[in-house]
């Protein structure tokens, strides 16, 4: 059963992000230090290492955002004032109405939505009512930009353009990636159908079951630490996105995802640590934070627990998009710490272990511990 | 524009310009009729080409129905017919109402099938049945005038007959789609409200006269005098007929409408 709670954060983060663009002026930056905007690289790390590493974590993406998705397009839509009935008989409409009409929408809205965030430029590139067939093209995607996979790769985004026309036609599509820029095309491009269409049911599974993918972030991060350029859109993403991300997959399926954010973490913070220790040195009181830092992802104080030991360290986490705004009472740092846990204990070379989680004012405070 | 913004301008407009049918001589019902329907017609025509399949072709039989209805909504070219026509005119004028109607009644099926009717609860099908009911009346209260109009003109019985019960058939069958929209107007996704402001105004412009026989507890030849001469009927009858063009406009606007407030939100304030 869905948590409902984690739900209404899901929608709070999409609500926001629709804000600062119809009320600019009106939101004050959750991050002064670090702006609204973080590296590409640290916003697909973890995805990339859980669709890596726990099995059928693709479906779940997929499902969290088609879910997310289906639901805030219905909220973002009416909020702006369309009418129950602007999609009346859909089905019944002449194909270049049903291209033009969508094609608008979705260019006002969700490009408009997507692109202010520095996730991608997304158009719709065939619509057909009779069949209820779409195409979708995704340039500059967020979520494989800068990555090399065998197979595609984007299936949160699959899910949440296939949620975003189900919401708009009220009917239950599925979306399955056909080009994808992880593999080298300029675009990535969705084909969409109706759930029930036996195609469309081949088609999405064959997807979603021979997927596999094996993440290297120790490439990925020297890429970005270069400054590469990966896409035409930039390197950095909004925090929002991010949030969207993290609120759609990780908070509404908490329980399942927990321990394997924090295995994935560790997992990446180990293979980063000498990336880390190459860049910003061996001291990682020092290193730490600096690395963060530079990827605008969160401020860090990194000190020792005992100097003279050694034994551990206290790290004040602030601006942590997990841990931001409305995520801020959400818990939903099981990545992050894992992650610190994986690179202080590579660092160092002692097995660390995350010891407390403790809250001080918007502040993050993790402690960690030899094991 | 917003589509109840134009709603709520036209409907005054359209009151306004149904009771002049009443206070204003008989020529301004004379002209207004047929140039209403005509009007219709076109604007259905219009809606039509934004549609593709079933609705489409429900559209364009509408359009086909008032396209044809309005030369006999005006009197002038009945009277001409009748001259150049002869003893012949009564019989042309039976065939010619039969395609009319016969457009008109499987534009009604088309759209009973995408409605989807069977979606609508007991309470509506008990209320169609009581349209459905009120239709029987409207037809045996026209039987007394059927049998002395057979005395004069067997043509003529046919034409008063065959319209009354194409009238009653529409009405019953567009009802349980008229309850689907007020139904559903809660749902998350709704009827249409201008396609529904189109039944509404096909379906009074059909039985307002009968309501207004039974109201009068006159026979319909009675009350057929009254037609074009500057009449409450007259106005009755106008009054379908605009609120058929108005909500034809606004069906087909209602979407280039409703997306400018969509964009005027998306734009930052």
């Amino acid at each position: 059963m869905r948590d409902s709670n984690a739900d209404n954060v899901v929608d709070q983060v999409w609500s926001t992000a629709l804000d600062k663009i119809t009320k600019p002026g009106d939101l004050p930056s959750g991050r002064p230090a670090l702006g609204d905007q973080m590296d590409l690289a640290a916003a697909q790390a973890g995805t990339a290492a859980l669709l890596a590493t726990v099995p059928a974590f693709n479906k779940l993406l997929y499902n969290s955002g088609y879910a997310a998705s289906a639901r805030n397009t219905y909220l973002i839509l009416r909020r702006l004032g369309m009418p129950a009935d602007f999609f009346w008989k859909y089905e019944q409409w002449n194909p270049k109405r049903a291209l033009d009409t969508l094609d608008k929408i979705v260019s006002k809205v969700f490009t408009t939505m997507l692109s202010k965030q520095h996730v991608g430029v997304l158009k719709l590139t065939a619509a057909d009512p009779v069949t209820n067939r779409f195409e979708v093209s995704f340039e500059s995607c967020a979520e494989c930009s800068g990555l090399h996979a065998h197979d595609p790769m984007c299936f949160f985004h699959a899910g949440s353009f296939a949620g975003m026309l189900a919401a708009m036609l009220d009917h239950e599509f599925d979306a399955w990636e056909v080009e994808c820029v992880a593999l080298g095309a300029a675009a990535c491009r969705f084909e969409i159908g109706e759930r029930t269409d036996r195609q469309t049911q081949t088609r999405w599974g064959r997807w979603a079951d021979e997927f596999t993918y094996a993440f290297e972030p120790a490439a990925r991060f020297q890429e970005d630490l270069d400054g590469e350029t990966v896409r035409e859109l930039g390197e950095t993403v909004d925090i929002g996105y991010y949030q969207m991300l993290l609120a759609s997959t990780v908070l509404t399926n908490m329980e399942v995802v927990k321990r394997s954010c924090l295995d994935a973490g560790r997992n990446i913070g180990t293979k980063l640590a000498d990336v880390v220790r190459e860049r910003f040195g061996a001291d990682p009181q020092e290193a730490v934070p600096a690395f963060y830092r530079r990827l605008r992802y969160a401020s860090l104080d990194v000190t020792a627990l005992d100097p003279g030991e050694a034994s551990g360290f206290r790290v004040v986490v602030s601006e942590a998009p997990e841990h931001l705004g409305v995520l801020e009472s959400s818990a939903l740092v099981p990545f992050l710490s894992g992650e610190l846990e994986g690179m202080l204990s590579a660092l160092t070379g002692r097995d660390l272990a995350l010891a407390t989680t403790d809250v001080d004012g918007h502040d993050l405070v993790l402690r960690y511990a030899p094991r | 524009m917003t589509t109840n913004r134009f709603i709520a301008l036209s409907a005054p407009i359209i009151l306004a310009a149904s009771l002049a049918a009443w206070i204003l001589p008989a020529a301004y019902a004379q002209i207004m009729h047929p140039l209403a329907v005509a009007a219709a017609g076109l604007l259905s025509l219009w809606v039509a080409s934004f549609y593709g399949s079933t609705m489409r072709k429900a559209f364009l039989l509408i359009a086909a129905f008032l396209l044809l209805y309005a030369p006999t909504a005006s009197s002038w070219v009945l009277d001409q017919l009748t001259d150049a026509l002869g003893g012949a005119f009564l019989g042309t004028l039976l065939a010619y109402q039969t395609l009319t109607y016969a457009a008109l009644l499987i534009a009604s099926v088309l759209i009973v099938r995408l409605m989807e009717v069977r979606r609508v609860h007991r309470d509506g099908w008990l209320v169609s049945a009581g349209v459905a009911a009120t239709g029987v009346v409207i037809i045996i209260n026209g039987l007394s005038t059927f049998r002395d109009l057979l005395d004069f003109s067997t043509e003529a019985g046919a034409i008063y007959l065959t319209i009354r019960i194409f009238d009653v058939l529409v009405m019953t069958a567009l009802t349980p789609v008229l309850w689907l929209y007020f139904q559903n107007g809660r749902a998350k996704y709704q009827e249409s409200t201008t396609f529904m402001l189109v039944m509404i105004g096909i379906v009074l412009s059909l039985v307002l006269v009968y309501f207004y026989e039974l109201a009068k507890q006159a026979p319909l030849m009675e009350v057929a005098a009254e037609y074009q001469t500057g009449s409450l009927l007259d106005s009755l009858y106008l009054l379908g007929y605009l609120i058929i063009g108005a909500a034809l406009y606004a069906h087909r606007k209602h979407q280039d409408w409703s997306y400018a407030v969509v964009a005027n939100a998306m734009e930052p304030s």
